[in-house]
């Protein structure tokens, strides 16, 4: 699995970079300072967030029992998928570590997909408070893909 | 609203296809998983070479123990499994759920590049699971034949699924791109009922069919 960078860089052993490859490498070094800092970010608020999204998912949705205090860990620590694709500014990373795995799974366990989007609308609000400016935009794109494709997984027949 | 899930909802993800999941130090020339098992490439000329030899050395009984080395590779692969999802979602692997179970296998056959799979499990109350297998190895290099060529994969799957379960089951192939199907496709059911099935396919002239094979399953599970 090569994200776009490793691409161009393995093909300059053939040749030099086009335009166009130069123009996107200078872009993404452009706005690399910031993609650190969100990583730095998100690190130093994993340890309370799960804690705050397990207590705000229980305070707004008190009739699903799916919102348990390890769900919430899971979701959280979800975020590093989410940082690693924004740090490689390549999405795929995250559709194939994690977007594609919930849309075989959820149905497949008769959960419905949009309480997990749901869940995840709430950490996109702690997150948009506790995350700079900067940061939560470059954040922002790839996280809303992901709920985004959540909303696309079909619902299990199972559901009630 | 969704139903509550006993035991609780764990979400973890593709762990196989984290960025780096088969490492290679070229200077060693080892390439190994996260787990540290140590993993290695067989080519096609392998496989097809292995199975050539076989042929020669084996005659009919090749079939047999192509399945036997599938066994032994499934059974040695399963406690792989077992270990590396025990260690990622620290629950006994008989403790999740089984379609949790079953998406991370079809995850880690997809990484191997073993295929991607499909287990469907309509006939689970009767003791059967039909399994999919598309683009695997072995039919891919062996174009025609007039008997299914997935013997490895068929033993592996039934050692695989036996771990799973925790009791002795094995599996045959019903369809085969050797045979002109689309994808490999398996029953996996008690080994007594396989055994039958087997011998009700050595028994007719032409491949019976898909559904035929899984009537004699049923009535051998019954």
């Amino acid at each position: 699995m090569n994200t776009w960078l490793t691409d161009i860089i393995r093909r300059t052993n053939e040749r030099a970079f086009s335009e166009t490859d130069l123009a996107r490498i200078m872009a993404y070094y452009a706005r690399l300072p910031i993609r650190l800092k969100l990583g730095e970010e998100l690190e130093k608020q994993e340890p309370t967030l799960a804690r705050k999204l397990h207590e705000e998912l229980a305070r707004r949705f008190p009739d699903r029992p799916l919102y348990t205090r390890p769900l919430a860990q899971d979701l959280v620590e979800s975020l590093r998928h989410v940082n690693l694709a924004v740090l490689a500014d390549d999405t795929k990373l995250l559709k194939l570590r994690w977007t594609d795995h919930l849309a075989r799974l959820l149905p497949a366990l008769g959960v419905e997909p949009l309480e997990v989007r749901d869940a995840y609308l709430v950490l996109r609000e702690l997150l948009e408070t506790r995350l700079t400016g900067s940061a939560w935009e470059a954040f922002r794109p790839a996280f809303d893909e992901m709920t985004e494709a959540l909303s696309t997984i079909p619902a299990p027949t199972l559901a009630v | 609203m969704t139903p509550s899930v006993e035991p609780p909802l764990r979400l973890k993800g593709n762990a196989y296809a984290r960025p780096g999941y088969f490492t290679t130090d070229v200077a060693k020339g080892v390439t190994r998983t996260p787990s540290g098992q140590r993993v290695c490439t067989l080519p096609s000329e392998f496989l097809l070479g292995f199975r050539d030899a076989l042929i020669y050395e084996c005659g009919k009984a090749y079939r047999k123990v192509m399945k036997a080395a599938g066994k032994k590779w499934g059974t040695q692969f399963a406690a792989r499994f077992d270990k590396e999802l025990n260690a990622l979602y620290q629950t006994r692997v008989r403790e999740l759920p089984a379609a949790l179970v079953h998406t991370c296998l079809a995850d880690s056959f997809s990484a191997n590049g073993y295929g991607r799979l499909e287990i469907d499990m309509a006939l689970c109350d009767f003791g059967v699971l039909v399994v999919d297998l598309h683009d695997s190895m072995m039919p891919s290099l062996v174009r025609e034949a007039d008997r299914p060529v997935d013997l490895l994969a068929a033993g592996l799957l039934g050692a695989v699924f036996s771990h799973l379960s925790g009791e002795t089951l094995d599996a045959v192939q019903t369809e085969c791109p050797a045979l002109g199907a689309d994808r490999s496709r398996f029953i996996i059911a008690r080994s007594d009922a396989i055994t039958a099935a087997e011998e009700f396919i050595d028994a007719t002239e032409a491949m019976p069919s898909h559904d035929a094979i899984l009537d004699r399953v049923r009535q051998a599970v019954a």
